[in-house]
């Protein structure tokens, strides 16, 4: 039978503290970038010039039809050499983090600007608003409402996704846990904690996410 | 002697949806403050047309004239062609159009989904707005309603607040597409009251309708149209009660259970 010793943790608290706030950073700066580029593929996505759905098109195939631990790998390893782009791991995670999740995003956003009902767009069009008054005042406004606990799951999956950065050396939760457990060889203790920690920064995106679907189901 | 241009002259209007035909060439005009109620089955293209005349639909043939003005076109390398988004904006606010499903913003409340044009567009202020909008409120009969959102309402108040948000705009013509189709049958009446009104007020209005008995009461005259034509038109007492065209008495058969 395994001797469980928790005691050990307590010694490690900063390291998971630290940890959680470096995932913290490389996730909120993933949700910014990625809901800005996310809007603006997602509405190229929805376009009918060619020249702007198509890349748009194959921006979101590229980006969700590949793993996000290739991008980060490549973004890290292949950009300096192709390009002499070289970034901190950091960076380069946020940076892969970013374009995976806007591919996600971007779909989101075109999914509701779609459900909104083509009836309340002729109607702004017969009252002379033009394309960027009716998307902004009749067009977001609604489908943000429906986009909204999709939205927030994305940002359940980016926290998730971001452990994917210790491969590449950021000292995130999973890769500052792994570099204790090389001394305390104490890796269930460290790795249950470890679960704990995601859960208490996850669950309460989750639940946000879900009362705001309840929320809103009511009011559209 | 100086006759006066037809509020809306349709010339020759042609449109396709890929390979299907919709209209097939129509000509019709509507005389200022002349009601001109479009009658025919369903897929013959009345609601195109209306789409048409209100530049809802892209590429359509022929030419639309609003008060003897060419609408919507540019002069291009010597050929007339759809006009840009600005110059079709300008059409589209001299027109009105009230559709059969409302379209009312949701997020708007009553207030809101009248106002909103008034200031994006013609650039009033919030204040200037909302007293043009009560008024308009208080002509549908709806002024006790001005704070509560769309979904609150019944069908025919919907109806109502989205005649008033067209008739914010102060349009030349206003174009009803089968407005009181989505509504239960008791509410159809508060809807036509209001159109009624409008009417008798000398509004132009253009009106594609299954209420034949509010044709035959409002009309100066009915236009029968099957298949992307114009069958057959003329005054509402020639063709309610004697059509010249089979067609017309065929499809009055099946559709009218009352005497006009």
């Amino acid at each position: 039978m395994y001797d469980w010793n928790f005691n050990v943790i307590w010694d490690y608290r900063m390291v998971y503290l630290k940890g959680a706030s470096i995932t913290m950073q490389l996730s909120l700066l993933a949700v910014l970038f990625s809901m800005s580029l996310g809007l603006f593929v997602g509405i190229a996505r929805q376009s009918k010039r060619h020249f702007l759905s198509f890349p748009a098109s194959c921006y979101v195939e590229i980006f969700r039809d590949t793993p996000l631990l290739i991008q980060i790998v490549w973004i890290f390893y292949c950009l300096p050499i192709l390009l002499g782009i070289t970034l901190t791991a950091f960076w380069a995670s946020t940076v892969a983090l970013s374009l995976h999740m806007s591919a996600y995003v971007a779909e989101i956003f075109r999914a509701g600007i779609a459900s909104v009902d083509k009836g309340h767009v002729d109607a702004a069009r017969i009252l002379g608003l033009n394309y960027f008054q009716i998307m902004t005042r009749i067009i977001l406004p609604q489908a943000i409402r429906r986009m909204l606990p999709p939205l927030v799951n994305n940002f359940a999956d980016i926290l998730k996704l971001s452990a994917l950065a210790s491969v590449i050396g950021v000292y995130e939760l999973l890769h500052s846990v792994d570099n204790v457990i090389m001394n305390n060889f104490r890796p269930l203790e460290m790795y249950s904690v470890l679960a704990m920690v995601y859960f208490i920064l996850i669950f309460p995106v989750a639940f946000f996410a879900r009362r705001a679907e309840i929320y809103l189901a009511h009011r559209i | 002697m100086t006759s006066i241009a037809p509020a809306i002259k349709l010339q020759d209007v042609k449109k396709r949806f890929g390979s299907l035909d919709v209209l097939c060439g129509v000509n019709l005009e509507v005389e200022p403050g002349g009601v001109v109620c479009v009658i025919g089955p369903s897929g013959s293209g009345k609601s195109t047309l209306l789409r048409c005349v209100a530049y809802l639909e892209d590429d359509f043939e022929g030419e639309i004239y609003l008060e003897g003005e060419l609408l919507g076109r540019t002069l291009r390398n010597g050929r007339l062609e759809q006009a840009g988004g600005s110059a079709l904006r300008k059409v589209q606010m001299k027109v009105g159009m009230v559709f059969q499903n409302f379209n009312l913003w949701p997020h708007k409340t009553v207030i809101g989904n009248i106002i909103e044009a008034l200031i994006l567009v013609k650039k009033m202020s919030r204040k200037e707005a909302e007293v043009v909008g009560d008024q308009l409120l208080t002509k549908v009969g709806l002024s006790d309603k001005r704070k509560e959102y769309p979904s609150r309402l019944s069908g025919g108040q919907q109806q109502r607040v989205a005649i008033a948000r067209a008739l914010a705009m102060r349009p030349q013509i206003m174009l009803f597409d089968e407005v009181t189709s989505a509504l239960d049958a008791e509410l159809v009446d508060e809807v036509l009251h209001v159109m009624k009104q409008l009417a008798e007020e000398g509004m132009t209005m253009l009106v594609v309708t299954h209420e034949l008995g509010f044709a035959a009461r409002v009309a100066d005259r009915i236009v029968f149209m099957d298949q992307g034509v114009i069958v057959e038109e003329g005054s509402p007492e020639t063709i309610l009660k004697n059509p010249s065209k089979p067609r017309t008495r065929e499809f009055l058969s099946l559709v009218s259970h009352e005497k006009f």
